[in-house]
């Protein structure tokens, strides 16, 4: 069943043209990668699915309503979590309360947070429960930012380059993490430049160049076709 | 470990310095003379104003420039009930009218305010605050104009009070106190809950926040209220031990000294505000006694605080603090 559909999506930005008629769709309990290299419009395809970019035509439909115009607060209740590509946490917040602001605000009023399934995931939170988000390496802001979008309890994860910058040891957490997530019913749509890590994840994966959606298929295929491997610069 | 509770209980390791506090509080005016307890008292109804007006610089990251406006609102609350309603010209009737009509304005000039930020959010503070003074300074057959307006001595469930210095040493020092306890004990909740908390990440990053599912603009009307509603108290109290308030208190220079007690007591720190409200009346009124250029006083202190005293006199208390403990954990090892 598809939970995302994207149709014609033009965006952009002042008069230059970020997104050409775009149009992809994900299904319920997949993990998608959109793959591209820097600037192809991968992370603008994420900010007008969460609502930080307003298209200029196009719909972005989710669960059969469409959201195109929808405020980014309105994309968050109705199940769309985002985890930016900076992971920028609530700097004086402690990583506890930044995880629990969003399960508060999606209406656990009694105080209260079970965080029994972030630790199962990310068990490395545990111990930095108490520690303000300023004094987190990359890698743990990155695991916390997830986790605070997971608090949401969303139906769709984005993840902006969230393997970016990390140790090929933290790769491979992260790919299980994820892999966890998946297994919790989220679907995820993640916007990748490295191939590699995308098809350790991904069940299927788009290819976005130069603002255009240019191949639909398996990751596998990608890794197997030298002239597709040029195109998102991992060949 | 599967519930976790909010941190930041009032109950750690500041309670017995708070506990202090409060006991010297209660102590003061067998301490003090009468003119230092009026100014203590004057000090503690600023603190008010600070405790309010921080809520919004330091939780959510907005500098207001028009607090006078809602200070002069609990002010010529008080003042406009004593002229035209003097039959409900009692302290528990002057304290919820003015928490009324702060209310009333705060949430009409936050509505405005709260959907700008930094610079245009100061300015459109600042001219409101205008707004009102223009309006306290133009209306003389109704505010007294230039003049201002005499403020009586409340009655307190009946009973009548004949001399202020009486009054104002006497049961409304204790009133004064039992106020500014309650309120800060208010802010402290307000600012360690959730909302507060809330405040807070709005201030880091409101996109992020709204990421989250956090309705920024009304968060921040509601803190811009509840910090209206503090000042509107402090201004009423402030209008008791004054005993007569004038346009000035809505101008914004009255604001800007608003900004600079809490610049001085330090805006990081919860109890920096509270610090500064109290030193700077005691600055102020020693500068004015000393020499008339009072004003250059206060403005080199400004000068020294921000070169060398940045987080304020909070923020250098405690890192006097962690100083000293640093040198005993290191000594100790």
């Amino acid at each position: 069943m598809t939970l995302l559909d994207i149709e014609n999506l033009d965006f952009f930005m002042g008069s230059t043209q970020i997104l050409r008629s775009v149009s992809f769709s994900v299904n319920e309990g997949e993990a998608v990668c959109l793959l591209g290299r820097n600037g192809s419009g991968r992370t603008s395809i994420i900010k007008n699915i969460i609502g930080l970019y307003l298209p200029r035509s196009g719909k972005i439909v989710f669960r059969g309503n469409e959201i195109t115009r929808m405020p980014p607060r309105n994309r968050v209740l109705m199940g769309i979590a985002y985890s930016p590509e900076d992971s920028r946490l609530f700097s004086e917040l402690t990583v506890e309360e930044n995880i629990k602001i969003a399960a508060w605000v999606r209406g656990e009023k009694n105080d209260t947070f079970n965080f029994e399934s972030v630790f199962e995931i990310f068990p490395e939170i545990k111990k930095l429960m108490k520690r303000k988000g300023l004094y987190l390496s990359g890698g743990e802001r990155k695991m916390v930012s997830i986790a605070r979008a997971l608090a949401l309890s969303p139906s769709l994860l984005l993840l902006d380059e969230s393997f970016e910058g990390l140790a090929p040891v933290v790769i491979n957490r992260f790919k299980e993490a994820l892999k966890q997530i998946k297994d919790m019913g989220v679907t995820i749509l993640l916007a990748e430049s490295n191939i590699k890590v995308a098809s350790l994840v991904s069940d299927r994966a788009y290819i976005v160049e130069r603002g255009e959606v240019i191949f639909e298929g398996q990751p596998q295929e990608i890794l197997q076709n030298e002239k597709l491997l040029r195109i998102i610069g991992g060949g | 470990m599967g519930q976790l509770r909010w941190r930041g209980s009032i109950l750690g390791p500041r309670f017995f310095v708070y506990l202090s506090t409060l006991v010297l509080l209660l102590i003061l005016p067998l301490l003090l003379s009468p003119f230092n307890l009026i100014l203590l008292e004057y000090g503690l109804a600023l603190a008010l104003v600070g405790l309010g007006f921080n809520l919004l610089l330091r939780y959510t990251g907005l500098l207001s420039f028009g607090h006078g406006a809602y200070f002069a609102t609990g002010a010529y609350t008080v003042a406009m009930v004593g002229r035209y309603i003097p039959e409900l010209y009692s302290l528990e009737m002057l304290l919820p009218l003015s928490v009324l009509f702060s209310f009333i304005v705060s949430f009409v000039f936050g509505f405005i305010c709260v959907r700008h930020t930094r610079i245009f959010f100061a300015i459109l503070t600042l001219s409101l605050s205008m707004l009102v003074f223009a309006l306290l300074f133009k209306l003389y057959h109704i505010t007294g104009g230039s003049d201002g307006l005499y403020i009586p001595i409340p009655s307190v469930f009946g009973m009548v009070f004949n001399r202020r210095p009486d009054f104002l040493s006497g049961f409304f020092y204790y009133f004064l106190v039992f106020v500014f306890v309650v309120g800060f004990l208010f802010m402290k909740a307000v600012v360690n809950s959730p909302f507060g908390k809330a405040l807070q990440a709005i201030r880091d990053n409101e996109i992020r926040a709204e990421l989250v599912g956090i309705r920024v603009k009304r968060y921040r009307l509601y803190a811009f209220v509840i910090s209206g509603i503090f000042t509107g108290v402090g201004g009423a109290l402030w209008s008791f031990v004054n005993g007569h308030v004038t346009p000035e208190v809505a101008h914004w220079f009255f604001s800007g000294e608003i900004v600079y007690m809490v610049l001085l007591g330090g805006f990081a720190n919860f109890e920096g505000p509270i610090i500064g409200a109290i030193v700077f009346t005691f600055l102020k009124l020693y500068a004015m006694s000393f020499t008339e250029y009072w004003m250059f006083i206060i403005g080199i202190t400004l000068i020294i605080l921000v070169l060398l005293l940045p987080t304020g006199i909070a923020g250098g208390i405690y890192r006097l603090i962690t100083e000293i403990r640093k040198g005993k954990t290191l000594s100790g090892i």
